[in-house]
């Protein structure tokens, strides 16, 4: 039991990879490397002679891909918000990825805090900017006011709250179904562990992706109405 | 595991320059495409609808003009029929004016004929009875023989005369 202790914890913490100038490069930010130079050498090589007239299957598969894709975001944050679709999109990518990657033998970034809490800054800022460009400055601090005044101080708290939750439960996620996989390997390391796989490294990995960009498309969908 | 530091900073780095990676070199060009097929075929189907209303305002036009032919056509006949009647009514009138005058002039020349048939007849007749006239007073041969005279000059003038 010691020993599946010892290889959880090492499997569980995140190391620096190498160190420049004093400062160590994580394994999530080299993976994030990976997963960026891969995404960005398929799209470029995906994305050569896209053609208007009679495209191949390929392109139409891409197209589809694309249109789903942005279909699903839209979806969630609606007519209104289509300028915040790109990135949404792209984070849907990003974590589905990322939450991925450990089939091909990489440690997932997202088990790492800093990346999902950079994540949940980014939404965090995102959902208050929006708030802004709709309302302005002043309509966006007034909207901590409503819908009474007694309620500011918990408006106040979501700030901190909703970024929190968003963070957490992507972590949480990412590395219980690790740690669980770990578990069930341990106890029966054949068949079982294909079955478990399938449900929380794909399943759960792809949901709480979606989650995580629908729960931020709402929170922007909430600022912008 | 539950540490932060600086890779929280990289972290946000990579985030912001996968946004526009993925924005550039994904988003973009299949958009790019996808709306450049919907504008062609808007266009092909706006074209297709431009050929359509001309073949509408062609096949309209064409009706007007077979309806202005056809106006054309009975206006073109009928005028024809009037003026074919005009022109039999003018040629029966014609007709009947020329017979009217034929009759005339036929009647006039019967009536001068006649009238010069029946002057030389009576000059004949005068000559005739001047001649037995002379002979009864100049000879004495008798009435039967005057009679018979008379009778053949008579005939010979009526012979003359047809």
């Amino acid at each position: 039991m010691g020993n599946l202790g010892e290889s959880l914890m090492e499997e569980l913490t995140c190391e620096t990879v190498f160190t420049v100038g004093g400062i160590g490069i994580s394994e999530s930010v080299v993976v994030t490397w990976i997963i960026m130079a891969v995404f960005l050498i398929a799209a470029l090589l995906l994305t050569r002679n896209l053609k208007v007239e009679n495209p191949g299957h390929g392109q139409l598969m891409l197209e589809y891909a694309i249109t789903w894709l942005q279909g699903v975001v839209e979806g969630i944050i609606g007519e209104e918000g289509r300028e915040y679709v790109p990135y949404l999109a792209s984070i849907l990518i990003y974590i589905g990825t990322a939450n991925l990657i450990g089939i091909f033998g990489f440690k997932p970034p997202t088990k790492d805090l800093n990346v999902t809490v950079g994540l949940a800054l980014m939404s965090i800022v995102l959902i208050q900017v929006a708030g802004i460009r709709k309302r302005g400055v002043k309509g966006w601090l007034k909207s901590f006011t409503e819908p009474v005044a007694i309620v500011t101080p918990i408006n106040i708290l979501e700030l901190v709250i909703k970024p929190l939750s968003l963070c957490m439960r992507l972590f949480g996620n990412v590395l219980g179904a690790f740690v669980i996989m770990k578990l069930i390997e341990y106890v029966l390391p054949v068949g079982l562990p294909v079955v478990c796989s399938m449900y929380f490294d794909l399943f759960d990995g792809l949901i709480q992706a979606y989650v995580f960009v629908f729960l931020t498309g709402l929170f922007i969908k909430e600022n912008i109405e | 595991m539950l540490r932060l530091d600086i890779n929280l900073v990289f972290t946000i780095i990579n985030l912001l320059i996968w946004y526009v990676l993925i924005r550039k070199f994904l988003f973009k060009p299949v958009n790019k495409i996808i709306s450049q097929r919907e504008a062609a075929i808007g266009a092909r189907y706006e074209e297709a609808q431009k050929l359509s209303d001309e073949a509408q305002a062609a096949k309209q036009e064409y009706a007007d003009f077979q309806t202005r032919m056809d106006e054309e056509k009975s206006r073109v006949i009928a005028e024809a029929q009037e003026e074919a009647r005009a022109q039999y009514k003018q040629i029966v009138a014609d007709a009947h004016t020329r017979a009217d005058e034929i009759v005339e002039e036929s009647q006039k020349e019967a009536k001068l004929q006649k009238e010069r048939i029946i002057g030389k007849a009576q000059q004949e007749i005068r000559g005739l009875i001047l001649d037995a006239a002379e002979q009864s007073l100049g000879s004495a041969q008798n009435d039967g023989a005057l009679y018979d005279q008379f009778l053949a000059k008579a005939g010979e003038a009526s012979h003359a005369e047809s």
